[in-house]
């Protein structure tokens, strides 16, 4: 089959402009450069033979591990209906989708008062098990891991860390500039990173601005700590990226923003100052130069126009790339990336677009668009190779994990109000040692550089970072919470009417552990169980007899066997 | 105000700790090669994340150096409502620490807040000294050295998380080795009989003080956590059936071995991991199901748990087969950027309480003078505020706690509250330090049985430093 080569047809800048696109997304509906058409972007691959491109998706195997990778994995039918498409216009289709957001959904929950953020991280959960728009809500929960704030911090604010969340939905495909000046002007970062309200100095008291927000922006949100290259290696002798007198002029520049209203005092904030964008107070908003990166700010700049040139200086460091590109590969589909495989997507990042190999392009061309940087990284040639390379692969997140169970098995009566394990899953003891939005500080969960001591990963110089949470002390916190949830809503739905899994497909195939097994491994780990695991399996499966009146209910506990068995594996644990 | 260089500083407190360092040659300095790892000792850090204000935790006392810092802090005392009567950073309400060596400070005073006044109670009765102005250093810095960069630095200063890493494993985040983890190391390298699975247990996540080459963090339940394999513990979730058992056990097998081969590196760790994981997890918990419990009750706090776990597992400490035990404990919430005055006092009284409940429960398993327990952090924190907080520094003040501990003293300095004392840097007032990480730890591994050549391998740096300056233990 021929390379299709589609014509532009609307603009894919944002995402209402992407729902507008209309239609279903799939092959029909190609993604597009914008302005310029097509012809201004790179100009894609010549097709030079007629086989189909590295990215079709020939097999049910390579299907799962593309839902995997990409989304929160698929059903047997989502996975058989992939077969033989490829995966650019499943990520045209997703980008294509309407955006779930949670504000609306707090809104309409707790219509009376804003209620509280652990409540909006109990919305996030539930959004996350049962959207539509995988990719978007994976890419939210991706950049909540960098962009990150953490929702046991401020006890009244659901509201406004919906708001929070909504900014990286409605960014997820959107622009990193964008992206960072948004999350800047938000209440909950403010108030998380402790700039919310923050004054100018005072001479008089000897009082001087919070360096907070100063500080975590460089490190954590756009550049890091050292000089990167183009690949997210250090460069020779790892020359540190600012110092403290960047901070102290980058200081300067956060003061003055509070929540929006006639002035600064505290008492002028609207009501509905928690889900707007923060206004910049000029009485408060110092005056003085400020100097940081190379750059100096005239004093009596006024502060909307300094936030807005200290943005624009810091997105255009040349390490936003790398440094932003890599921990999103980490995200999506590689715990310790190749430098390669960074500098592709960084590369990417510069340019804007990219050009899926059968055709599909991304982006509208301006540095920072993360659509065709999530494009770059779902369709690289090493994450549609064969599975053997020993430093390739992610660590799967815990919520992840989780998640594909619920879409693997279409578990339906979701309401994690109704659960107490959901109110907060970050228990390692007992729960999934992770919970959206509640990571214990701003450098989340784990850190993007975690080499983990006394391993195979560690002695290659890999980083894990999952490994964080992922470990001897969470092993059976995972084991007990995943067998809970495969095993108790299905054998006592009297008593665990929530989370109901649809266990007819592996019933149907469990009068043959083989095949059960076979079938499981296909959907779960896209058939990389080792051999040895899946005999071991099917001798456990086997011990389970079928006889008798009791046999479906034989015949669903091999299902639960199996499916426990395999998420408990190593192979479950890596999605490679 | 008179300042001391540091050459002056230095011979001072080597005098005024001069018949406390005499005892050291008994304590490693001598030929041996090897950790002495006779009878039980214990480390016990805790880890305060996010940068534990010292400025807000010793208090000065004297009338010049109160007002002075709170000249400096009017934001923060302001939030305090210091003058209020019932304040507790009130002058009067400090609760006022009498150390030995009052001397050294030439009439400045200093205290606790009301809400550490157990810890208070342990330095009074000379189970708890203070280390003053400790963090990392490559070489003694100043700041005429620090401003014109002649010094050499540690690597990113002011960054959280790589100044935890350096405090716990004297390098930037990913570095591999913890001194916690390397002082476990020692003692199993001089103990053939020592079960190297619980020489280093964390009661927390598995950072890298733990991390040896050898020595793993083995992460202990927070206390009065029963932590069982569900699918064999609750018979109801496979069933009673009669092949239910041989289900059971051989699930049970599966979860526990995990060792299939994998090419995979990833994959290699994590089924590592997981079998590893539920096995000694479970293995760990009935031991302590079939040992006595402890009769100290720990509060019901983060810290406390996980001290209440630490000290759970010292009473096993005979069953597990270890005479040396490096332990790790950890606790946020010290980013005091801003809300200090609500906050810190919290994390004060957490600490306070916890400390206490230990303290109780090593009279109860007659450990309190193998034990010794010390607070870390990423950084101290400016002594200039912003309003209703402080921003990060470098060097801070910490407690190290336990009977063999030389207490009622303060070991290194406490500079003067003073903006323009050559020890802080120039803006903000943050502390440079005057003792390094290394000399603090290396302290703790004399203590802990290391000898001089085993401090000077984990220790690189210690050579630069006055080796004797600190004789807390």
């Amino acid at each position: 089959m021929a390379l299709n080569f589609k014509t532009a047809l609307c603009s894919l800048v944002v995402a209402s402009a992407l729902a507008a696109c209309g239609g279903s997304g799939g092959s029909s509906s190609p993604a597009s450069s914008s302005s310029g058409g097509i012809g201004s972007g790179p100009p894609p691959t010549t097709p030079t033979t007629t086989e189909k491109p590295y990215t079709n998706l020939d097999t049910r195997e390579e299907a799962s591990r593309f839902l995997i990778q990409a989304g929160f994995g698929g059903t047997d039918a989502e996975i058989d209906a992939l077969v033989g498409t490829d995966a650019a216009d499943w990520i045209v289709a997703q980008m294509n989708l309407p955006a779930t957001r949670t504000l609306p959904l707090m809104q309409a929950r707790y219509p009376a008062r804003e209620d509280t953020d652990f409540n909006h991280s109990r919305m996030l959960w539930q959004t996350l098990l049962t959207a539509d728009d995988e990719l978007r809500q994976r890419m939210m929960f991706a950049l909540s891991q960098i962009f990150v704030i953490s929702t046991d911090s401020f006890f009244d604010q659901g509201y406004g860390s919906a708001y929070y969340s909504d900014i990286l939905v409605d960014q997820a495909f959107g622009n990193y500039r964008t992206l960072l000046e948004d999350v800047t002007y938000s209440p909950a970062m403010a108030r998380y990173l402790t700039y919310y309200r923050n004054r100018k100095g005072d001479p008089e008291t000897g009082r001087m601005p919070d360096e907070n927000y100063a500080r975590e922006v460089l490190q954590l949100f756009s550049i890091g700590l050292v000089e990167l290259e183009m690949d997210g290696s250090p460069k020779p002798g790892s020359p540190e990226t600012y110092d403290n007198e960047d901070i102290l002029g980058l200081a300067r520049v956060f003061t003055g923003l509070s929540g929006h209203g006639p002035s600064f005092r505290w008492s002028d904030q609207l009501p509905d100052y928690r889900h707007r964008p923060l206004q910049v107070f000029d009485e408060a908003h110092s005056q003085l130069e400020k100097t940081f990166l190379g750059t100096t700010i005239p004093e009596n700049t006024p502060g909307a126009e300094t936030i807005t040139q200290a943005l624009d200086t810091i997105s255009a460091h040349p390490n936003v790339a790398p440094f932003i590109s890599r921990q999103l590969i980490q995200r999506f589909t590689a715990s310790s990336p190749s430098p390669a495989y960074v500098r592709r997507v960084a590369e990417v990042f510069e340019s804007g677009r990219f050009s899926a190999p059968n055709g599909q392009h991304f982006g509208r061309g301006q540095r920072g668009d993360l659509q065709a940087v999530i494009a770059a990284i779902l369709l690289d040639p090493s994450v549609h190779d064969d599975v053997q390379d020993l430093n390739e692969g992610k660590l799967r997140e815990p919520v992840v994990k989780f998640i594909q169970y619920v879409k693997a098995f279409n578990v339906t009566n979701i309401d994690v109000w109704a659960e107490w394990r959901f109110y907060n899953t970050n228990d390692p003891t007992s729960k999934l040692s992770q919970h959206p939005f509640l990571s214990p500080s701003v450098f989340n969960f784990y850190r993007p550089g975690y080499i983990a001591p006394g391993t195979a990963t560690g002695d290659a110089g890999l980083s894990a970072p999952e490994l964080q949470i992922v470990n001897e002390g969470s092993a059976l916190g995972f084991a007990n919470f995943i067998s809970h949830y495969v095993l108790r809503p299905a054998d006592d739905p009297v008593n665990h009417p929530g989370f109901q899994p649809d266990f007819t497909a592996e019933i149907q195939l469990a009068d043959d552990p083989d095949a059960l097994v076979e079938h499981l491994d296909v959907k779960l780990t896209a058939g990389q169980l080792s051999d040895a695991a899946k005999a071991d399996i099917i001798d456990v499966v086997s011990t389970l007899i079928v006889d008798g009146e009791d046999a479906d209910v034989a015949r669903r506990k091999r299902a639960q066997t199996a499916i426990i068995m395999i998420m408990a594996s190593g192979a479950y644990a890596v999605q490679n | 105000m008179a300042y001391y260089n540091r050459r002056q500083f230095i011979s001072r407190s080597t005098l005024g700790f001069a018949g406390a360092a005499m005892g050291l040659s008994a304590l490693g300095h001598g030929t041996a090669q090897a950790a002495n790892v006779g009878g039980y000792k214990a480390l016990v850090g805790i880890m305060l994340k996010g940068g534990m204000d010292q400025n807000d935790t010793i208090l000065p006392v004297d009338t010049p150096s109160y007002n002075a810092l709170k000249a400096m802090r009017p934001g923060i005392f302001g939030a305090y409502d210091s003058e209020a009567e019932t304040s507790s950073r009130n002058l009067q309400n400090i609760l006022e620490l009498n150390p030995t060596n009052a001397a050294q400070f030439t009439g400045r005073r200093f205290g606790l807040p009301r809400e550490l006044s157990n810890i208070h109670g342990l330095f009074e009765s000379g189970d708890a000294a203070i280390v003053g102005n400790v963090g990392p250093l490559l070489e003694p810095v100043t700041r005429e050295s620090f401003q014109a960069g002649s010094a050499e630095l540690p690597k990113r200063i002011f960054s959280h998380n790589d100044q935890q890493s350096t405090w716990m494993a004297l390098g930037t985040e990913g570095t591999r080795l913890g001194w916690g983890g390397q002082f476990a190391d020692a003692a199993l390298a001089s103990d053939a009989a020592a079960n190297p699975l619980y020489a280093a247990i964390t009661a927390t996540t598995p950072d890298v003080f733990l991390a040896g080459e050898r020595a793993r963090a083995f992460r202990v339940p927070e206390i009065g956590r029963d932590v069982s394999l569900d699918l064999e513990s609750k018979r109801y979730y496979l069933g009673w059936e009669n092949d239910r058992d041989e289900l059971r056990a051989k699930m049970s097998a599966f979860l526990r071995k995990n060792d299939y081969a994998h090419n995979n590196l990833f994959r290699r760790d994590a089924a590592n991991m997981a079998g590893r994981g539920i096995e000694n997890q479970i293995a760990f918990s009935e031991r302590i199901a079939s040992a006595a419990p402890l009769s100290t009750v720990f509060p019901d706090t983060r810290i406390g748990r996980q001290l209440g776990g630490v000290a759970q597992t010292m009473s096993l400490r005979t069953n597990l087969g270890v005479s040396r035990q490096v332990f790790y404990a950890a606790t946020g919430g010290y980013d005091s950027h801003d809300n200090q005055a609500r906050d810190i006092p919290l994390r004060h009284t957490e600490l306070d309480e916890a400390v206490e409940a230990f303290h109780a429960a090593m009279i109860e398993l007659g450990l309190w003078n193998d034990v010794i327990l010390f607070t870390m952090s990423d950084f101290g924190r400016s002594m200039v505020d912003n309003g209703d907080g402080c921003d990060h520094g470098w060097g801070g003040h910490h407690f190290v706690m336990g009977g063999s501990v030389r207490g009622q003293q303060i070991y290194g300095d406490i500079p003067e509250v003073d903006a323009s004392h050559p020890q802080y840097t120039g803006t903000r007032a943050r502390l440079i330090p005057t003792t390094s990480v290394e000399q603090h730890a290396a302290a703790l591994g004399r203590w802990f049985g290391l000898d001089a050549g085993e401090l000077g391998k984990i220790f690189p740096n210690l050579n630069r430093f006055d080796r004797t300056a600190l004789s807390f233990a």
